[in-house]
Formats: C-alpha cells, sequence, structure tokens
C-alpha cells in the first residue's frame, strides 16, 4: 500500500474507517428495528424519528470538535446547556412575546457560543482542567434553569410547534441536521481543522509545529456552541415548552452517543459522520428497547444495554484500530491518524 | 486534499522523536498568531523556520510540510458558508412571517366543564392547578371492541411509589379487567425521566396499536405526544400529575390543597411561631412544585413561622437522610417543625434521630414504617396525610381509562378529590403490633377514586366491573 493508492474508497476508508463499529451496529439496529417495529420506515414513522433523533444528533456533534481538542475534554455541561436554551427561549424571549425565528435562531446560538467560548478560555487560557471546568458548568447551568423557573411549563410559537410535528421526512428539522453536516464538511476542510485533530493528538507537537493551541481550543468551544445552540432549538420543537429540570440526565446520553460514534475522547479522531450515526444509534436502541415489554425493569434494561453495546463497542473498534495498525505501514511510518 | 499528506507535519514528530523535537529553544520560541485574517504566505514562512529548526534537532528524515496544508480558510468555502447560513435564516424568517403568535399546548381556560359537575364536587377543585376546561372525549368511540391494549409510557421506576403503583397495575388491575374481558394486556415503557424518550415511546406505543395510553406525572413536555395521539383517536389518561394539552384527561389529588393542609397542621402544632424546614420532593417536577406552592400559601397565615430551610429529597429515603442530616449539621438553631413530601419520611425522621434531636412535629405520609414508629411513640406530634397514594390513584386512572373506551364521556379535562387524613387510630387499626420501621411500602386511603365517586365525572356512568377493586394496604376491603 503506497500514499499514492487514493481511491475513493481508500480516501473514505482513511477518513472516515473510525466510524466502521458504529456503522455496523446502525445496520444491525435497523434490521432489528424493521422485525420489531416496521412503523419506523412509513413516511409518518421516519419524519417524527428523525425529529426525536435530531436534538440527539445536533448534540453529539457539539461534542464532537471539543473531544478531537484533546486533554480529555468532555464537555459536561451540555445537557444543562441545551436545557438552558429550552427554558432561555421559552420563558425569555418567547414569553415576552418575541416570535420571529431570527431571533430565537440567533439567540439560541449566540448564548450557547458564548457560554462555549467562556467554558474555552477557561480551559485554554487558564489551562484547567476540561473536566472541572465543564463540571462546574454543568452544576452551574443546571441551577440557573431552575431559577429561571420551577416547574415545565410555556409554549413555543405555531412556527416552532410545527416543526416538532412534521407531516413528511422533509421537515425544518431535517433541514437543519442537513445544514449542520454541511456546515460540518466545510469546516473539516479548513486548516483550522487540521490544527484541531493535530492539537487533539499531541499537544506539544502541536505547538511546535506552529499551532495557536489557545485560538485552537476556543474555536472547537465556539464550533460546539453552535451546534449546541441548534440542538436546543430543536428540542424546544420536540418538547413545545420550556423544562427545566431536563439536561442532567442528557449529558449522559450525549457522551454516549459520542463514544459509540467511535470519537475519541483522547482527542484527534471523529467526524461527523461518527457523531450522527453513533446518535441514531442511541436512539434506535432505546427504540428496538421500547418494543418489548420488560414492566418496571425497562429503563434499567435500557442502560444495561447502552453500556454493554459501548463497552463492546470499544473493544470491537479497538481491535480494528491495531489490526490496522498492523497492516498499514507507510513509508516505514505508522499511521497515527484515522 | 490528500488526506495522507496532511498527516506528515505531525506523523514523524510524534512517533520518531516526540522529546526531542522540543528542546528549551524551541519550547520558548513564541506561539505562530495563526489568525483568520493573516496572510497564507506570511504565516507558511514562519511555520516552514520553525519546522526547518526542529528538522536540525531530530534524526534527520522528515519531509517539509506541504505548503497548501497551512492555507487558511479559502475565500470559495468562506462564501459557501455565508450563503448557507444566509439561506438558513432566509429560510427561518419566511416561517415566522407566515404564522406568528403562540401555538398549542395552551391549557383551556373555560370553566365549562367544572360547572358540569355536582356542587359538593367542584369543592375539590379548590386551588386546583390542573386543566379544568370541558374533555374533547365526551362523545369518543374506540376504534375496535374490547379486549383494549393498554399502553403505559412511565417515566421512572426507581422509587416506592412507583413499584407501589405499577405494582397495583400490573398484579391487580390488568388481571382483574382481563378477567372481565375488557383489557387484554398492558405495555409498559420506561424513560428514565427523560422527556424526548418519553415522547417517543408514547409514539410508539400509539403506532403499535394501544387503545389508551397511560403517563404517570407528567409535565408539559409531553404536551405534543398527547396531541400526537389525539389527532390518531388514542387518548391519554395522565395519573398523579397533569398535561395541559386537551389530549389528556388527569386523574389526581389536590396536591395543592395537600400541600397547604399538611403546613397548616405542622403550623398549629408549632404555636403558630418557631423555625420550620420542608423537604420538598424533585425541584423542577410539576407535583412537587403543587405541593410547595400549596405549603407557602398556607404559611402566609403564620407570619412568625420562619422557613428556614427547604431541601430536596427527591421522593427518596435515602437522599432524604443525607440531605436533612446536612442541613441539620449546619443549622444548630431549633427546628420546631418539618413538612415533608412522602415516600421520604423514613429518611427524615431517621435524619432527625441520628442527629440527637427530638422528633418536632411533622407530616407524614404513606410509608408504613413512619406509621409504625408513630404508633410506637404517641406522643410523636404528627399525622398521616394521603396525598397521593399510589395504588389508589392507579386503580382510579384505570377504570377511568376503561370507562372512556366504553364511551362513556368524561365531563372534564382533570379529576381530583380531596386529600384524605389518618389520625393516630385509624392508623393503629391498619398497622399490626409487629410492624417495622423501615417498611417503606404504601398505606393507602380507604376511599380515594371509588367507583361512585367517579360517576360523577362521566356523562353515561357505569361502573366497568360494577364494584371497586380492593387496594392492598388500605384496610378496605372494597
Amino acid at each position: 500500500m503506497t500514499v499514492k493508492d487514493s481511491s475513493l474508497l481508500r480516501r473514505f476508508a482513511d477518513r472516515h474507517g473510525y466510524a466502521a463499529v458504529p456503522l455496523g451496529l446502525l445496520v444491525c439496529l435497523l434490521a432489528l428495528a424493521a422485525v420489531r417495529g416496521p412503523h419506523l420506515f412509513t413516511s409518518d414513522g421516519a419524519a417524527y424519528a428523525i425529529v426525536s433523533a435530531a436534538p440527539l444528533i445536533m448534540a453529539t456533534m457539539a461534542l464532537t470538535p471539543i473531544a478531537m481538542a484533546g486533554r480529555g475534554g468532555v464537555d459536561l455541561a451540555i445537557g444543562p446547556l441545551v436545557g438552558f436554551v429550552n427554558v432561555g427561549l421559552v420563558f425569555w424571549l418567547i414569553k415576552s412575546g418575541v416570535t420571529s425565528p431570527l431571533f430565537i435562531i440567533a439567540f439560541a446560538i449566540g448564548v450557547s457560543v458564548l457560554f462555549e467560548v467562556v467554558q474555552g478560555l477557561l480551559i485554554a487560557g487558564l489551562r484547567l482542567q476540561p473536566v472541572i471546568v465543564t463540571l462546574s458548568g454543568f452544576l452551574v447551568l443546571a441551577g440557573v434553569n431552575l431559577m429561571i423557573t420551577d416547574r415545565p411549563d410555556g409554549m413555543t410559537p405555531a412556527w416552532l410547534t410545527a416543526w416538532g410535528t412534521p407531516t413528511s421526512v422533509l421537515s425544518p428539522a431535517t433541514g437543519v441536521l442537513v445544514a449542520g453536516f454541511v456546515m460540518w464538511t466545510l469546516i473539516a476542510r479548513t486548516s483550522f481543522f487540521h490544527n484541531l485533530r493535530v492539537m487533539g493528538f499531541n499537544e506539544r507537537t502541536a505547538y511546535a509545529s506552529g499551532v495557536p493551541l489557545v485560538l485552537t481550543r476556543v474555536g472547537a468551544h465556539a464550533i460546539a456552541g453552535v451546534y449546541a445552540g441548534l440542538a436546543g432549538v430543536l428540542y424546544t420543537a420536540v418538547i413545545a415548552s420550556g423544562d427545566p429540570a431536563f439536561g442532567q440526565q442528557y449529558t449522559l446520553i450525549v457522551v454516549t452517543a459520542l463514544l459509540l460514534g467511535g470519537i475519541s475522547v483522547g482527542g484527534g479522531r471523529g467526524g461527523a459522520l461518527g457523531a450522527v450515526v453513533g446518535a441514531i444509534d442511541v436512539f434506535l436502541i432505546s427504540d428496538a428497547l421500547a418494543t418489548f415489554d420488560f414492566g418496571a425493569g425497562a429503563s434499567f434494561v435500557v442502560q444495561l444495554v447502552y453500556g454493554l453495546i459501548l463497552v463492546l463497542a470499544l473493544a470491537v473498534g479497538t481491535v480494528f484500530a491495531r489490526s490496522g495498525l498492523r497492516r498499514r505501514p507507510r513509508d516505514g511510518r505508522v499511521e497515527v491518524l484515522a | 486534499m490528500d488526506p495522507t499528506a496532511r498527516i506528515t507535519i505531525i506523523s514523524p514528530l510524534k512517533t520518531d522523536t516526540d522529546d526531542r523535537v522540543l528542546p528549551g529553544r524551541l519550547r520558548f520560541h513564541p506561539p505562530l498568531p495563526l489568525t483568520f485574517g493573516q496572510s497564507a504566505s506570511t504565516h507558511a514562512a514562519r511555520a516552514q523556520k520553525l519546522i526547518a529548526a526542529s528538522r536540525t534537532l531530530s534524526t534527520g528524515q522528515m519531509q517539509a510540510p506541504p505548503m497548501k496544508e497551512l492555507t487558511l480558510l479559502k475565500r470559495t468555502q468562506l462564501a459557501l458558508l455565508a450563503v448557507l447560513a444566509a439561506l438558513v435564516l432566509a429560510a427561518a424568517g419566511c416561517a415566522g412571517s407566515n404564522q406568528n403568535g403562540a401555538g398549542s399546548g395552551t391549557p383551556k381556560s373555560s370553566q365549562q366543564g367544572l360547572k358540569s359537575l355536582p356542587s359538593d364536587i367542584r369543592a375539590a377543585y379548590t386551588d386546583f392547578d390542573g386543566p379544568t376546561g370541558s374533555s374533547p372525549f365526551a362523545n369518543f368511540k374506540p376504534k375496535q371492541s374490547p379486549p383494549w391494549t393498554i399502553g403505559y409510557a412511565s417515566s421512572y421506576a426507581g422509587n416506592t411509589w412507583r413499584s407501589g403503583s405499577l405494582n397495583q397495575l400490573q398484579n391487580v388491575l390488568v388481571p382483574a379487567y382481563k378477567k372481565a374481558g375488557l383489557v387484554d394486556k398492558m405495555i409498559v415503557t420506561q424513560s428514565n425521566l427523560n422527556d424526548s424518550t418519553q415522547i417517543q415511546q408514547i409514539r410508539q406505543l400509539v403506532n403499535q396499536g394501544a387503545d389508551i395510553i397511560l403517563l404517570c406525572c407528567s409535565s408539559a413536555a409531553i404536551n405534543p405526544a398527547v396531541t400526537y395521539a389525539q389527532a390518531r383517536g388514542v387518548p391519554v389518561v395522565t395519573f398523579s400529575g397533569y398535561t395541559s394539552a386537551e389530549g389528556s384527561v388527569n386523574v389526581y389529588g389536590n396536591y395543592v390543597q395537600g400541600g397547604a393542609a399538611m403546613a397548616d397542621f405542622v403550623a398549629k402544632q408549632m404555636g403558630g411561631k418557631g423555625n420550620m424546614l420542608l423537604v420538598t420532593g424533585i425541584p423542577g417536577a410539576a407535583s412537587s412544585d403543587s405541593v410547595d406552592r400549596g405549603v407557602k400559601k398556607a404559611l402566609k397565615k403564620y407570619p412568625n413561622i420562619k422557613l428556614v430551610g427547604t431541601v430536596a429529597g427527591q421522593w427518596t429515603d435515602q437522599i432524604a437522610k443525607t440531605e436533612v442530616l446536612k442541613f441539620l449539621s449546619t443549622h444548630p438553631q431549633k427546628i420546631d417543625g418539618i413538612v415533608t413530601h412522602s415516600a421520604q419520611e423514613i429518611g427524615v425522621m431517621q435524619a432527625v434521630l441520628e442527629s440527637g434531636r427530638k422528633l418536632p412535629p411533622m407530616t407524614i405520609g404513606g410509608e408504613k414504617g413512619a406509621a409504625c414508629y408513630w404508633t410506637k411513640h404517641p406522643e410523636w406530634k404528627t399525622r398521616l396525610f394521603n396525598v397521593w397514594p399510589p395504588g389508589s390513584e392507579a386503580t382510579g386512572a384505570m377504570s377511568i381509562m376503561v370507562r372512556i373506551l366504553q364511551g362513556q364521556g368524561p365531563k372534564v379535562q382533570s379529576i381530583t378529590r380531596n386529600l384524605t387524613e389518618y389520625g393516630i387510630d385509624e392508623v393503629r387499626a391498619i398497622t399490626p403490633k409487629g410492624c417495622d420501621v423501615n417498611d417503606a411500602t404504601w398505606i393507602e386511603p380507604k376511599d380515594w377514586f371509588t367507583e361512585k365517586y367517579l360517576d360523577n365525572f362521566f356523562l353515561r356512568p357505569k361502573a366497568p366491573l360494577g364494584k371497586d377493586i380492593a387496594v392492598p394496604g388500605s384496610g378496605s376491603t372494597g
């Protein structure tokens, strides 16, 4: 195998090889869904499935650049942040009569980018541990959400409610997903993104190679903020109200999706494909399990299965990665990316 | 861009000479100020210099980085991004200009539904916080004949309350209605307090052919799923909580009144003055908040009572115990009274006793252990309040579901009742001598949503089984 071998398939495998396991899992889950809940494959079922999974997909994409930036960066605050966008939209903007989509989307993206940039500056500028910063962010936002409102309530403007009740697969939520994906592929072509990956693999080497560490890390957080804001808007559309208690459990689900998507929290490895597939996997697991009647134990069965599949997926992924390393030495150098 | 070219900057540095390329001289080299505004060539030149320097220090065999790798965001890509952003905003703008204003999810403010109820029943609705419009299922006809399938979208299963209600549903109610040929089966899903999962599960239950959906302890977030079910001819019954959506019939006690009665009792026992502690449930959960509203409302009458603290016991004994212990150890002043939600009073009780204090006037709810302690220490100023008995509320919900499917026509969106209280004599009557002070199973009220009481809420009433079903723990045989 030489460097010059760059057939389309080869390039795809190089770039997205990390997502092989989640993609395989996706195929299995779709087959299971076809047997257990065929309604998923009707126009109505698919439309609702997309809308239901959309916030999770966006939130997982938000975590991706932060995870890729390395230093064990998993943004624990993601759940409460999406929740904050949700209650902020419903109880500040919509309650005071602001219902224009322009303002609502701008507000959602604005506040979450601001929050993420502050987190990024604390992590990169002051060199605080990411886990400490994001855990603080988690606690602060969870508290702020309950200060904004102490019970789930409120309503959404008609256009946003309509987003949550799609009539076909080509709904606004699908549009937002596609836009998010396109935005990612564009970002992935910039040198900023290359810097991000280099930094994720080895910060010292990146520094020596001229990568501006602070700027790149804050940039990763800013991108995460955009996706978190969109996740907040989509989640608000799904529940058509504001829920302050939402968010605490959500972080766990998003992190599960991230890991299931093959994205390494060690940094460097990952991408939008993995995030999307991981999120859909998580959605389909809970979807498939809901068709079985486990009675009182159902929620624990779901968590148990998440855990088992996660460990299994990581194990299989690691075995693949090892054999890949042995098989494809390049010009005497070990392939460390992908 | 060839993906393999990209890595040439890093691979050799990382794999061959990771430590050697970062000698002291380089470590203190100022970082390259790579910004989007800077011209590519300047940056590339500086990077080249740095890497050349590092190369001289390493063992060689290194390639110069391809220049194109360091080019900044291309103009075409920037333009594409801008166009994309503009498109999203424009699409959003269009959607908004067409239809602004509030959408679904408005609770029906009409009092029409309440007016159709007998006046003595209407009294139970004082301070009630659920929707009280007329029900859209007054003329509902089911899609199929009995036996029907029930979908139960439960949101949590991790405490004694949830297991109490599920146990009553699965082991008592479903078999009884099955025997009568009214119910075929009940499918249970659990969402572990995740609203979006519960929404998805409700839709799935509808799609799987459930004739009616049962929800527990829901919030406004579930409204879209209730509307989804209603649009497909599937009514939703919510017990121990409410949704403000029109398509749900809500069945629960008047929790605001319950909270007020509990606070009133403790305040009176305190002599109208002193320090009070409130042990609440889950902040943000609607029924938890309803009780707290009642407590705060009642306390307005007692200006000399100071609410010195509110801790969240999460309706779980272990958490309540930890939280109250924490509170007591940081608040040395005397606590003259405690109001606590139920399904955590054993924990509160243990915390007070373990801290070496005397049990102040306090409320208890359905946990048998607390009632047991009371029968052994009758001097304790307490009272048992039935606010949300799990088995009884589930029993009421089951009857209401079958009545709706039978086309009996519910009159109002929410069905409620006053709370009941047990004094020491009633508690003694249902508590055996050899009781256990740690028993966390539930005491149920004698009568809660009886068939006779429920008849008041239907246009064409008829008890589905012709009799009441006994609730274990209530001491009544039904």
